[in-house]
């Protein structure tokens, strides 16, 4: 009897969600992404991970259990330590679908490049597409506009996304990014086959397209990064 | 023989002859960061101070109160070695006073529109918003870290090798001292 009441306040106290294990670069509870989105934006994930040292998530939870997003945010880098424990470049996009909250977590190592306030900016040019509730968008030209600010260079990335806390809320290269996801998208409803194109496209940030050439099997692991609290946090 | 060496080796890794001294660093680590991040809030002000004077400088009483609630917040500056339960209090309510000033400035705030779609104060915000996050992450890191600490020397059997070597006493946790500036929080009226 003892035990099952030891038992019973051990679960009361450990009410607020869990945070999963780390599958890949990619946590998607919601399911707002097509499997093809899904592998595409990981296989760039982990190459941006392997050139330069930056490892981001994307966390989409579907709730976080009465927990506030800045505490939630910060469970989930306390336990994945994303980043190398000597550079601390990690980097975490997190966002609760019920409680329509979303937070961007940022390592030690990168305090310096992605400010706070860039940060918040980056989060309010988001909202407007999840007011609408195209997730999918929002979160790829978030993840790019970060991969950007992190010095992740690509074509564009300097021309569109640097400035980002100036007045502009989209870059030129964001607007090239979702118009060709638009393209992709329009192509793989009609082929499914051709993911290549995203591929290629989504290469391009990391500058290295081996079309069909990422497996899905390198393994994907925090590395002991430390965080904070730095960041931004928002909601739409 | 052979138990003999067991209970040796038992004694030395578990006795907290290592993990007392190893628990006081990571205290002095997480008190270090708790006072860079205050520090880093205070840092913030000045800047915050003048943007807002450009637009609402008829509140000069609550810049005034901001100002000089920085100033008693950047003097208590506390080292490990001081802390105790009086110095903890002494550190907390100056940084209280700070946040309390602080968040009537952001009340205030809200009747100037122009001033809030100023870019420059746009990022202040967020920068402040930031740090006070960081604040809140550091300080629970430090409140893990003294429980740790304070386990470790008032629970035996590594409480009996503090008392034989270490002579460590237990370390303040911070406290919601504010309690009763919590329960007159601001009231909602339509």
């Amino acid at each position: 009897m003892r035990i099952f009441l030891c038992l019973l306040l051990l679960s009361v106290s450990l009410s607020a969600r869990d945070i999963p294990a780390l599958s890949g670069p990619v946590i998607d509870e919601a399911g707002i992404f097509t499997t093809d989105q899904k592998w595409q934006l990981s296989s760039v994930l982990k190459n941006v991970n392997e050139k330069y040292g930056i490892q981001l998530q994307v966390f989409i939870a579907k709730d976080m259990d009465g927990d506030v997003i800045e505490n939630f945010s910060i469970k989930a880098v306390d336990k994945w330590k994303l980043g190398s424990a000597k550079g601390d470049k990690g980097l975490l996009f997190v966002m609760a679908m019920a409680e329509k909250k979303i937070r961007i977590e940022v390592g030690q190592g990168l305090e310096g490049v992605v400010t706070d306030a860039q940060a918040g900016m980056l989060i309010q040019s988001l909202t407007p597409y999840f007011k609408r509730g195209d997730f999918s968008t929002g979160v790829l030209v978030g993840v790019n506009g970060l991969l950007g600010l992190a010095g992740v260079e690509s074509q564009g990335a300097s021309v569109g996304m640097r400035k980002q806390t100036r007045k502009k809320p989209i870059g030129g290269f964001t607007l090239a990014f979702i118009i060709i996801f638009i393209i992709f998208e329009l192509l793989t409803r009609r082929r499914r086959s051709s993911s290549f194109l995203m591929g290629a496209m989504l290469g391009g940030i990391s500058s290295s397209s081996r079309s069909g050439g990422f497996s899905g099997g390198g393994g994907w692991s925090g590395g002991g990064g430390g965080f904070s609290g730095g960041g931004a946090s928002g909601g739409w | 023989m052979r138990t003999a060496l067991f209970s040796i080796l038992f004694l030395l890794t578990s006795c907290g002859i290592q993990s007392i001294p190893e628990s006081k660093n990571e205290v002095e680590a997480t008190w270090a960061e708790v006072q860079n991040q205050y520090k880093r809030r205070a840092d913030l002000i000045p800047n915050l101070v003048e943007t807002v004077k450009g637009y609402a400088a008829q509140e000069k009483d609550t810049l005034t109160a901001v100002i000089e609630a920085r100033a008693k917040a950047t003097q208590t500056n506390i080292s490990v070695d001081q802390l105790n339960d009086q110095t903890m209090k002494q550190f907390s309510s100056a940084q209280q006073g700070l946040s309390s000033a602080l968040s009537k400035l952001m009340v205030v705030v809200e009747k100037y529109p122009n001033l809030k779609s100023n870019e420059n104060f746009k990022q202040l915000q967020f920068q402040l918003e930031g740090t006070e996050n960081r604040i809140t992450v550091a300080r629970n890191r430090y409140i893990e870290s003294i429980k740790n600490f304070n386990n470790k020397v008032t629970v035996p059997p590594s409480s009996w090798t503090n008392s034989l070597f270490y002579q460590h006493s237990k370390m303040p946790q911070f406290q919601v001292e504010n309690l009763e500036q919590v329960q007159d929080a601001p009231k909602v009226s339509f």
